[in-house]
């Protein structure tokens, strides 16, 4: 089921209904069934792999807990074994026959591996890694393995953030599914702000961009330079508004049953550096794998110097672009963010020095220009079809300049990118770049993602008139077209 | 009553109002799109002598000033790509709740009989879901859509098409060639993957074409139906199609003055030039086939 589908438009208010209805002690049960029934509106019997994976992770909690030495540690392993095997088989299998094969043909050796007609299951690399984190923060003693199975069930299948994360921590949601939850109207009203707020970004934003996206993204060698670029700055938007609605949807949602979860978008486009971007984006992610892969590597190989701080990065910005898809340009996309973050690393103080010279105004502004420019042109590879694609349109960006800035040729760049129609193509740019002025306005004026806090103080008219303006929008500037998330795929 | 819920009350109410208002004038203003041949059919102002209906193989193969030349009577062709039968039912319905003029009304047929299909083009309908025949038809071909843009405020503002806003202002220049739209010569579509298939033929959408010709007929129209030519290669791969010419020709039992013309074996047939795809005419066909329609419309007027 999508947030931003009808069928939810239902579900939620009667799930949250019954929630409240129920004594405390079948609260659970019927998260629980709820969150099956979201799952299973995607693909019904991929229910199975996630059944199969929390039975695996549960009993391995407890045997984590209770053994000890070398026992704990294989135990640990096995759970780590299982999920990373399901995920490697549904989301990589394809990727790696696909590679062997071409290993085969290239150096001419006999052989073939099979490719499966399978697809990933939705949220797959989400509730994997939510997995993997319960039984290591357990190995670690820093959680105690959770008795009941339907709790630790509830703990991997919560609806909101099933699919497409927060990936959450053992520590903030075990205790909260265990404490019992009085109907609270600040919640309420505060939770279905974060939803309207979420809501807007990804139909009224991200699928309007999108619209945009698609016509360059799929047929780049129709393009060279403005629209090129045109098209990397807006997918960087689109992006950012698809995952962080969605976070806040999920947020939202959670938060109005009394529920909290992690923050995981915090204004990434104001960072004044790859490494801060990091801190600021899908930040349940960025913490799994520094608490997960990155210290620990960083900590085994600390004898190594700056070496262990350039492989644990490169490392980790390796299965960072790897977990996000199964294909060369995730991991390259990786790779170069991690390369970044390194460059960063090495030269912090002589860039510090830098713009210690400039005036702090204009030092602030073209550190976050730059750092932006840098993350969206690091998104292209996320985004195009492939490499080859990719590297198209990142050596075209100063190209053809001349041609689209002359009247025939801007009307010939906005008329394609409207998909054969200058209404279209002049409606949505101006629509698209009007969304983001009012984006980037409202979030400098918003506490976390609560946009509650922009008109907070002001009269009932205007912070009425602001969330009838938001939930009018929605309904009529929204690209209702029943876009997935981007960060499904994932 | 508490004022949170008092509050959450005033503010939903507040909320559904302003979407009624905001879908009343939005539908307000889509009726009046006085350049779209949907709205001017429903909003009563196409009275040609001769009305055509039907899809793809309507819009693309009958042209009305042809028709004209020939027969001497006005002509509209209310084809639309990808429009079956169940879609453009309650369109002749309406037509033939206010039409004064009309002599004879012509339906393309498609060798698709079947049920299961899709609205096409709905955001041209929207405003006009309140119309009990057109929310029937539509209702019957995708209920759940149809169900919720009728009943839930705002609904339909989700579902309209992305340059709607546009649609709504921006005035398309005068369709000059009557509904008329035929695909040009150069490109082809044709299709040799094709593999051999037997089209539905639906006993309840035939009922609809005998309701629909007889209520015609009763009015003292004649009914005309085409089955345009159909390139020979393309007829082979309808295994079933002597049967679905002979559906609609039993239509001519149904009541008085309704006639079948059968082109899909016409000369035409047999040359590709002629075509576009197995089944649609090039502009250069369907300006032959319409020549040749035409007299047979005018032998047909003049009975």
């Amino acid at each position: 089921m999508l947030f931003n589908s009808f069928e939810f438009l239902l579900f939620f208010p009667v799930v949250t209904l019954i929630y409240f209805l129920l004594p405390h002690k079948f609260r659970w049960f019927h998260l629980l069934a709820a969150s099956c029934l979201f799952y299973m509106f995607f693909v019904p019997i991929y229910i199975l792999i996630l059944i199969f994976t929390i039975v695996i992770d549960y009993i391995a909690g407890i045997a984590i807990e209770n053994s000890s030495g070398a026992r704990k540690k294989w135990f640990l392993i096995l759970s780590l074994a299982a999920n990373i095997g399901v995920l490697g088989f549904f989301k990589y299998y394809n990727f790696f026959a696909l590679n062997i094969n071409g290993f085969f043909h290239v150096t001419n050796i006999k052989g073939h591996v099979n490719l499966l007609d399978i697809i990933l299951p939705i949220g797959l690399s989400f509730h994997t890694f939510q997995a993997m984190s319960y039984n290591i923060e357990i190995y670690r003693g820093n959680q105690k393995a959770e008795r009941h199975f339907g709790i630790y069930s509830l703990y991997v299948m919560f609806y909101p953030q099933l699919v497409a994360g927060p990936i959450e921590r053992p520590q903030n949601m075990l205790h909260q599914f265990h404490e019992r939850k009085y109907f609270n109207w600040t919640d309420v009203r505060e939770g279905l702000k974060i939803m309207l707020w979420g809501l807007f970004k990804k139909v009224v934003i991200s699928d309007r961009l999108a619209l945009i996206d698609n016509n360059i993204f799929d047929k780049p060698h129709q393009y060279t330079g403005i629209p090129l670029l045109l098209g990397a700055v807006f997918f960087a938007f689109q992006l950012y508004c698809d995952f962080s609605g969605y976070s806040d949807i999920a947020l939202g949602s959670a938060r109005v049953m009394g529920y909290d979860l992690m923050l995981n978008f915090n204004r990434p486009f104001v960072s004044k550096s790859i490494s801060e971007v990091w801190r600021r984006w899908h930040i349940s992610l960025s913490t799994w794998l520094n608490d997960y892969l990155f210290t620990p590597t960083v900590t085994s190989l600390r004898n190594w110097g700056s070496g262990a701080i350039v492989i644990g990065l490169m490392l980790t910005f390796f299965v960072s672009g790897f977990w996000h898809g199964a294909g060369w340009k995730f991991i390259v996309w990786g790779l170069i963010l991690g390369v970044a973050i390194i460059y960063e690393f090495f030269t912090r103080k002589w860039r510090k020095k830098l713009f210690k010279k400039l005036p702090k105004w204009l030092g602030d502004s073209l550190s976050v220009l730059l750092t932006f420019c840098f993350f969206a042109f690091s998104c292209v590879f996320c985004r195009a079809h492939d490499i080859k694609d990719s590297i198209y349109i990142v050596t075209h960006f100063f190209t053809g300049w001349g041609q689209t800035l002359s009247y025939t040729g801007f009307k010939a760049m906005v008329t394609a990118i409207g998909g054969n129609d200058l209404i279209f193509g002049a409606f949505n740019l101006g629509i698209g770049v009007l969304l983001i002025i009012i984006l980037e306005l409202l979030q400098s004026r918003m506490q976390g993602n609560n946009p509650g806090t922009v008109v907070a103080g002001k009269p009932l008219v205007v912070r009425w008139g602001f969330y009838l303006a938001m939930a009018v929008s929605v309904v009529l500037l929204g690209a209702f077209n029943q876009q997935e998330f981007f960060y499904f795929q994932f | 009553m508490n004022k949170n819920i008092r509050n959450a009350l005033v503010f939903a109410v507040i909320l559904v109002a302003t979407l009624y208002a905001v879908q009343y004038a939005v539908d307000a203003l889509y009726k009046r799109r006085a350049t779209d041949k949907y709205a001017k059919l429903l909003n009563h102002q196409l009275d040609p002598e001769i009305m055509i209906f039907g899809s793809s193989n309507a819009i693309k193969h009958f042209s009305p000033a042809i028709i004209k030349n020939v027969t001497g009577s006005s002509a509209y062709n209310m084809g639309y790509d990808g429009m079956f039968f169940m879609q453009y039912y309650p369109l002749m319905q309406e037509h033939l709740k206010y039409e004064k003029n009309c002599k004879m009304v012509v339906i393309a047929c498609n060798p698709y009989l079947g049920k299961d299909w899709i609205v096409m083009v709905p955001h041209f309908f929207y405003a006009w879901l309140n119309n009990p025949d057109i929310y029937r038809s539509f209702h019957e071909i995708d209920p759940a859509r149809m169900f919720k843009a009728r009943y839930i405020p705002g609904y339909k503002l989700t579902l309209l098409a992305k340059p709607f806003y546009w649609g709504m202002v921006y005035r398309k220049p005068e369709d000059t060639a009557n509904g008329y739209e035929p695909v040009l010569e150069h490109g082809n579509e044709f299709n040799d993957f094709i593999k051999p298939f037997r089209e539905p033929i639906d006993p309840y959408v035939y009922s609809l074409h005998k309701s629909i010709v007889s209520a015609i007929s009763a009015k003292g129209i004649k009914v005309v139906l085409v089955m345009s030519p159909i390139l020979d290669k393309g007829r082979e791969l309808i295994l079933n199609a002597d049967s679905v010419i002979a559906t609609y020709r039993s239509l001519e039992d149904t009541a008085k003055n309704i006639y079948f013309l059968d082109y899909s074996k016409d000369s035409l047939s047999t040359d590709k030039k002629y075509f576009r795809n197995y089944t649609h005419l090039n502009k250069r066909g369907a300006e032959i086939f319409s020549t040749t329609l035409s007299a047979d419309l005018l032998r047909i007027k003049n009975k």
